[in-house]
């Protein structure tokens, strides 16, 4: 019924286009927002007008007397804003270098102008400078279902690149651009306690936050432009004044961006059903298949392991170098990535980029996380399946760098800014973007996250693991999970594929690591092997007993003893492989709460060697050097680097010196 | 063929040098010990008695090497600073044992006298000092200079999105052609000196530069054959240290003997380098 009236109200209103199907054959969310929109860029004065018309559904049964919207541009409006201030470096100097979007005309759908009440918001640090959120009181308060219809028209004045958005002469990446809806959580949603608008400021380490929606858009740019954008292409026609206008059309996705510059050249390639187009500058040919190979590996292993890319478009940009800022972000259906002339072919970082934002499209895309206050849950998770690609794909041991020299895993590129990071006790991953302290967000959000799960991997193993996210999936895709809906899906995998081995749920694992700020060490403290002496004890001969004091040495039984320590907070199951010098070995299971541990073994072999996680399975472990002990340490390998160094540095100073 | 007799000359007294070459060889490896050593037994220090040195078979494991935490801040710290000292430290003995070489090779009649060697090369010690220093200024100068026409020319280019390749080809090039000119000056100047047998480093650059671009062809040409087949030996010897290398105790052993044995044949290129000049100066005195 509510569907009904809904479909009726857009229909009157004149937005029925957004409620038709033309990229996919049926929706793929409850679209509670939706937009249309006719802009033109002014090349040469940096701007963007447009009109806009878009709704929003109360899925509520609040009563709600507001909207709130993002005006995100205005985080470059002056060094004040709440971005540059958590950013803590102001790099626009000039008054046209400046970035900001003004409302000219904000009307209901009933003719009303809203503009007058409407007051900007700065719900996160109540910073009076700040412009990034807007609250504009209704003339008629929203009842569930009903769909408030606002029109209006706007002027965003692109700011000159430094972060995600902006020009650098004749180039433009055009995000954050037109005032958007923030989201309104009705009771239940998420960690709402009662239906409230959630609609965070433009923040330093995040930006999204908002519903699936269908996007009506329509680019006029000067006709030498070549434009990319988020939709779908549906028409280009030229009209007057040396200008031409771009038809396209999104459905289902949580932002909408575009770019335009006119030295792009543009490639297609397709995979399976999805079209996949490529921007990059002419003298960039060179990367082109790396792109393209980089994008049909993580459709193929999302796909198969995760669940359907849905839509059947994809935008890759790669940006030139005076379009630095706009690289390495993420739009759904449209990402940037980040490469160079002449990178080698075993550096992979253009891949690494490109997987890594294209992962965006399923964590905070389709399963539309909070950015502002679960980051982990979109840049966590996507940098964990970020590096299951790039390893498979690239070699499990050099998946970022593959130089005979030096090889560098994707795993290890994350590991390594976490484990060796002296702020990683400083906060755990339960805070809000802007609230990781000592620029430890990127440490904690991505990649401890990251290898948070990894860890989790290794102790459920990795089927266990691809069935939680297929069940994400399921459960969650278009969809608002929290970080609490996602470990319950996966306490309820874990449960049905190994029963109560690792207890009720698996709240234990996340309250530890990902919500906690202990660290995960073990170490193998000692190996004790002794000479077993004959028996002695009390021996019961007849009428007497009497204390047997053997003085005699066994030569072929031995005591050995392994000594384990937990070193960390963090208490975790590991695997402990035992091997003695006979060639035996024993693997042990130790639940890994134990402060010590010791494993006695008596009998005619020696230990030799002790490995606690031997398939390094517990990433989270910060020290692996102190993992293993062995009686006979082997030194070759460092004398091998040593004799290599001596060489190197002859050959050096012979060299340098004339 | 006129080239070559330079060429044949600068050979034969680069191999009556041997034992010159092989006093270089062993006081490099002396000054490269006492940093390399030192570094090793911390290393297997802080690894202990893991059995992580496994990973480390393969090459470098980055993963051990942030888990060396703390220990790696000053094992790179006392490295980084032990490496300075073996540049200072090396720069004045190859300065000194230059001074003895030139004086071995004046005379390809002569046989090989250690004293003589060590003679020259604290005889010419200082002014060998400055004729490096002054030398080694105008190639990093020059480098400079390039390097910034390169970025100039990069920078250009960067509204096209250019790379830097091509800029870095002509870069290497241009110096690869410098580069030989300025050794000539380099050898020409000490060769004289320790011909005339008086501290006159500044007149020695002079005559240096003279004499390159007196007999500039003949000169370059022995220059540059000789730079190309010292390059080539380089690329070879830098492509079998940075290989993967063997696993075995005894595997391990040899690669040390043979980059050893690769060195000294580094030093003696060198040689013919220097008695190649000396062998053209007398040719041509000034």
């Amino acid at each position: 019924m509510v569907r009904a009236i809904f479909i009726l109200i857009i229909m009157i209103s004149g937005l029925e286009c957004l409620n038709s199907q033309i990229v996919n054959p049926k929706p793929l969310s409850d679209r509670i927002t939706g937009y249309k929109i006719d802009a033109e860029l002014d090349a040469k004065a940096k701007t963007v007008t447009g009109t806009m018309e878009a709704f929003w559904v109360n899925p509520s049964k609040d009563i709600v007397p507001d909207i709130q919207l993002h005006m995100y541009l205005n985080a470059f409006r002056s060094n004040k804003s709440t971005f540059f201030k958590e950013g803590g470096r102001f790099s626009l100097n000039k008054e046209n270098e400046l970035g900001w979007i003004n409302i000219l005309l904000l009307n209901d759908n009933k003719g009303n102008d809203l503009k007058p009440a409407m007051k900007f918001i700065s719900p996160d640090d109540n910073n009076p400078d700040d412009m990034t959120a807007l609250d504009i009181p209704l003339q008629q308060p929203a009842k569930q279902g009903d769909t408030v219809i606002i029109k209006v028209r706007f002027v965003s004045k692109l700011p000159l690149i430094v972060a995600r958005t902006g020009y650098n002469s004749d180039f433009f990446f055009v995000a954050q651009w037109f005032p958007k809806f923030g989201v309104y959580e009705p009771q239940g949603m998420r960690y709402s306690i009662k239906g409230a608008w959630n609609c965070h400021q433009f923040h330093s380490n995040s930006e999204f936050y908002a519903n699936h929606s269908v996007y009506d858009v329509n680019l006029t740019v000067p006709k030498e432009y070549v434009v990319g954008t988020g939709g779908l292409q549906l028409d280009e026609k030229e009209i007057d004044g040396g200008r031409k206008v771009i038809s396209t059309r999104a459905e289902d996705i949580v932002d909408y961006a575009w770019t335009a510059w006119p030295g792009y050249s543009v490639f297609k390639d397709q995979w399976q059903n999805v079209k996949i187009t490529l921007l990059l500058p002419k003298e960039r040919k060179d990367q082109v298949s790396r792109q393209f190979t980089a994008v049909k590996h993580a459709l193929e292993y999302f796909a198969k392991n995760v669940g359907p890319y849905p839509w059947p478009h994809l935008t890759i940009v790669d940006p030139p170098a005076k379009g630095n800022g706009s690289g390495g972000m993420e739009y759904t259906t449209l990402f940037t990535s980040d490469s160079f002339n002449g990178i080698p072919d075993y550096i992979h970082l253009p891949e690494m980029a490109s997987i890594h934002e294209f992962g965006h499209a399923y964590f905070m895309g389709i399963l539309a996380s909070n950015e502002f206050e679960e980051p982990w849950l979109d840049e966590g998770i996507n940098s964990f399946w970020e590096e299951r690609i790039v390893d498979h794909y690239y070699g499990a041991d050099g998946g970022l760098l593959d130089h005979p020299f030096l090889k560098i895993s994707d795993q290890t590129y994350y590991r390594l800014p976490y484990t060796s990071s002296p702020g990683r006790q400083t906060v755990s991953n339960a805070e809000y973007s802007w609230n990781y302290s000592h620029g430890t967000y990127g440490m904690i959000s991505y990649s401890k996250a990251a290898i948070c799960m990894h860890t989790l991997m290794g102790i459920i193993g990795e089927e266990t693991m691809n069935e939680v996210f297929k069940e994400y999936y399921q459960r969650w895709a278009f969809r608002y999970p929290s970080g609490r809906d996602f470990i319950n899906v996966v306490s309820d995998v874990v449960k049905k594929v190994h029963g109560n081995r690792f207890g009720q749920d698996m709240n234990w694992f996340f309250d530890q690591t990902l919500y906690g700020t202990g660290i995960c060490d073990y170490k193998v403290s000692s190996i004790r092997n002794t000479r077993a002496t004959d028996f002695e004890g009390v021996i019961n001969e007849g009428d007497s007993i009497r204390y047997n004091k053997s003085l005699h040495i066994s030569d072929s039984l031995y005591t050995s003893i392994v000594q384990l320590d937990r070193i960390g907070e963090v208490m975790l199951p590991e695997d402990v492989l035992i091997h003695f010098n006979n060639g035996e070995q024993v693997l042990e299971l130790w639940n890994g709460k134990e402060r010590f541990k010791d494993y006695t073994y008596t009998g005619k072999r020696k230990v030799d060697w002790v490995k606690i996680d031997p398939d390094y399975k517990i990433k989270m472990d910060v020290n692996y050097i102190n993992n293993s002990m062995t009686l006979t340490p082997d030194k070759k390998p460092v004398r091998r680097y040593i004799d290599k160094l001596i060489a190197f540095m002859e050959f050096f100073i012979n060299i340098i010196s004339l | 063929m006129k080239n070559m007799d330079p060429i044949l000359s600068g050979m034969i007294r680069s191999v009556k040098s041997i034992k010159a070459v092989l006093t270089i060889w062993i006081s490099t490896l002396i000054l490269v010990s006492l940093v390399a050593l030192p570094l090793k037994s911390s290393v297997n220090s802080v690894l202990g008695k893991s059995m992580i040195t496994e990973r480390l078979k393969d090459g470098i494991d980055v993963d051990v090497l942030a888990d060396l935490g703390s220990n790696l801040k000053s094992i790179t710290s006392s490295f980084t600073t032990g490496l300075f000292l073996f540049i200072l430290g090396g720069i004045l003995l190859y300065v000194f044992f230059n001074g003895g070489l030139f004086t071995t090779l004046k005379n390809d009649e002569e046989k090989y006298s250690t004293a003589q060697f060590f003679r020259g090369a604290g005889i010419h010690f200082w002014s060998f000092l400055i004729i490096s220093f002054i030398v080694s200024l105008i190639i990093i100068f020059a480098i400079m200079i390039f390097s910034g026409i390169v970025l100039l020319i990069a920078q250009a280019g960067t509204n096209a999105s250019s790379g830097l390749r091509t800029p870095l080809i002509i870069l290497i090039i241009i110096s690869a052609l410098v580069l030989p000119i300025m050794l000539l000056v380099a050898d020409y100047a000490r060769a004289w000196q320790v011909k005339a047998n008086r501290p006159a480093a500044f007149k020695a650059i002079g005559i240096g530069f003279r004499q390159t671009f007196r007999n500039f062809l003949s000169s370059y040409t022995v220059m540059f054959i000789l730079v190309f087949i010292q390059v080539n030996f380089s690329w070879l010897m830098l492509k079998f240290i940075t290989g993967k290398g063997p696993q075995t105790g005894f595997g391990i052993f040899l690669l040390f003997l043979l980059s050893q044995f690769f060195f000294i044949v580094k030093l003696l290129l060198r040689v013919w380098r220097y008695g190649s000049v000396m062998s053209m100066l007398e040719k041509h005195p000034q």
